[in-house]
């Protein structure tokens, strides 16, 4: 796993949050409920705090060179202030916009896997396919109207009912049996998992199938932000103006 | 020296906690008589358990770090209801999933229901109900209804060859993100994006006496008008309306391009290759076979 090792992932002390179901995670989630005041730090001080909390929730697997090659400086512009529509949010709430469209992204926002760790160690075990062919790299960029299939049996949250069990191994002991006739498996849920549980706007998953396409690139939208993110788009833009002058 | 400390699982009766029990050795020297506890193994845990708890007082009664122990009184008493799933809607922290972020409200997908409903109008009559048609009804954008189109079309075929359809996971799902039946509820979205790369803004003066339309405007930013790039959307759609691919295990079957026989000249056959030949310009294709017939595919 690509991340800063140094630090523990989910720890109390730190309080950083992560892509993931882990209940530390939550909690540390429900203590950082307020933006801290920076206003009397010194600018480069400010950003490099954004940029330390939302890239240790945006891509913490990603290394920083990686994710400089990723960023786009030219984020997508729209008509923010027309009369009459509800005004949009800072359009650098779309900073992390390119991560969003890797395949072991677009496993865990599709809830397929328990953190984004966990998506990663999924697609590089070759348990991920697009558009039908198996595609065994987590940073596969993914267009427009992909069809992502994920392996039911490595989903963590189903498990084999002892039934189903039952059923595949008469159906394989006898001669030219019907397959088809197994029952679905089992949803267990993750505890401390449900606040965590949310389709964003650009994917559109099918449950049966565990199949996702990719509809589009995050957009700016009027009164709500796309890209599910802890922060608020006042630190991407910080986190974004310290990457944009940041480029060696 | 090194001192390891024999602990029970402290506290929390749900036990979530999960203390690693670790034997303790007498710091003076580690004799084979005093290892008692391995000699002792099939001795019951409470004679053992009283015997050391006797002889190590102070790490029982040392405490967590402040901050483990706010986790677990957190974790018994605001953070209890998100131990087990509510089935009857979402669950989320506060109003909102992100305290900090308030602006990220998510919306609950389309129910299974609705999908089933709109694939099977889509193959009842495909020129009456056209992506557009179907996003019109249901408040969604056409690239949504085309998602919801082509994953039902290969739900039907992966459970056609065999795949077992993982309904618990999609009923567990809607009943967990709060999936109501009810479209109002459900995402709403405008039908397409056409968004223009916004610039810096450019001043033209006009004369006051004359009008100055959308089309003038494009003109000056040298752009097209938007007038014109809807409807370019509307006359791509009816040249090429929307149709659904079979796919073998999710690999999309690529169909046979519809050739018409020029001519033949076994001269020009050639035994190793097959060539086809693109006019970019004309916007025609002509095959040589290997045996010599030239083919001009008419539709591909």
């Amino acid at each position: 796993m690509v991340r800063n090792a140094t630090i523990p992932a989910f720890s109390l002390r730190r309080q950083m949050l992560r892509m993931s179901w882990n209940k530390y995670n939550l909690y540390n989630m429900t203590q950082r409920s307020r933006v801290v005041n920076n206003s009397n730090k010194t600018l480069y001080q400010q950003k490099w705090a954004s940029k330390k909390d939302t890239r240790a929730y945006h891509g913490d697997q990603i290394t920083e060179r990686q994710w400089q090659s990723m960023f786009k400086t030219r984020l997508p512009t729209a008509n923010t202030k027309v009369g009459g529509v509800e005004p949009h949010p800072p359009v650098f709430a779309l900073t992390y916009a390119e991560m969003e469209r890797r395949l072991d992204f677009i496993v865990f926002r599709s809830n397929f896997a328990p953190s984004i760790y966990a998506a990663r160690q999924l697609v590089g075990h070759g348990k991920v396919t697009v558009n039908g062919k198996p595609m065994p790299f987590p940073s596969h960029r993914v267009t427009d109207g992909d069809i992502v299939t994920v392996e039911p049996t490595s989903i963590l949250t189903l498990k084999k009912t002892s039934k189903s069990a039952e059923e595949s191994a008469e159906a394989s002991s006898e001669e030219g049996a019907t397959s088809g006739h197994a029952a679905p498996m089992e949803f267990v849920p993750q505890p401390f998992s449900q606040p965590f549980l949310f389709v964003p706007d650009y994917l559109e998953v099918n449950y049966n199938t565990c199949s996702t396409v990719f509809l589009r690139s995050p957009i700016s939208r009027p009164g709500k932000t796309e890209i599910p993110s802890p922060f608020p788009p006042q630190m991407h833009a910080l986190a974004y103006e310290f990457y944009a002058r940041n480029r060696k | 020296m090194s001192s390891q400390l024999l602990t029970r699982a402290l506290g929390s009766a749900k036990a979530t906690l999960r203390a690693p029990l670790i034997t303790s050795i007498p710091t003076s020297q580690r004799l084979f008589h005093s290892t008692r506890f391995s000699l002792n193994e099939d001795k019951p845990e409470g004679e053992e358990g009283a015997a050391s708890e006797e002889s190590e007082e102070t790490p029982v009664n040392k405490k967590l770090p402040f901050r483990r122990r706010n986790f677990h009184k957190w974790l018994q008493g605001e953070g209890s209801r998100f131990a087990t799933p509510s089935f009857s809607g979402p669950n989320y922290i506060g109003e909102s999933p992100f305290p900090m972020n308030p602006l990220f409200k998510p919306t609950p997908p389309m129910s299974n229901h609705a999908k089933e409903e709109i694939y099977r109008l889509h193959r009842s009559d495909t020129t009456k109900w056209t992506p557009r048609q179907l996003g019109t009804k249901y408040n969604i954008s056409i690239k949504r209804v085309e998602a919801i189109l082509r994953l039902k079309h290969l739900e039907k075929e992966m459970v056609a060859s065999g795949f077992v359809a993982q309904e618990n996971f999609t009923r567990g799902m809607e009943q967990l993100m709060g999936v109501k039946n009810e479209r109002s509820a459900a995402i709403v979205e405008p039908l397409t994006d056409i968004l223009p790369q916004v610039g810096s803004p450019k001043f033209e003066a006009v004369n006051e006496d004359k009008t100055f339309t959308a089309e003038d405007a494009a003109n000056v930013l040298k752009r097209r008008p938007l007038a014109e790039i809807k409807a370019n959307l509307l006359e791509q759609e009816r040249k090429n309306p929307f149709k659904l691919v079979d796919s073998v295990k999710g690999v999309a079957v690529k169909e046979e391009s519809v050739t018409k026989p020029v001519s033949k000249n076994s001269a020009e056959g050639n035994a190793r290759f097959k060539f086809s030949f693109v006019d970019t310009s004309k916007k025609t294709t002509l095959i040589r076979e290997k045996d010599g017939t030239l083919l001009q595919v008419q539709q591909s």
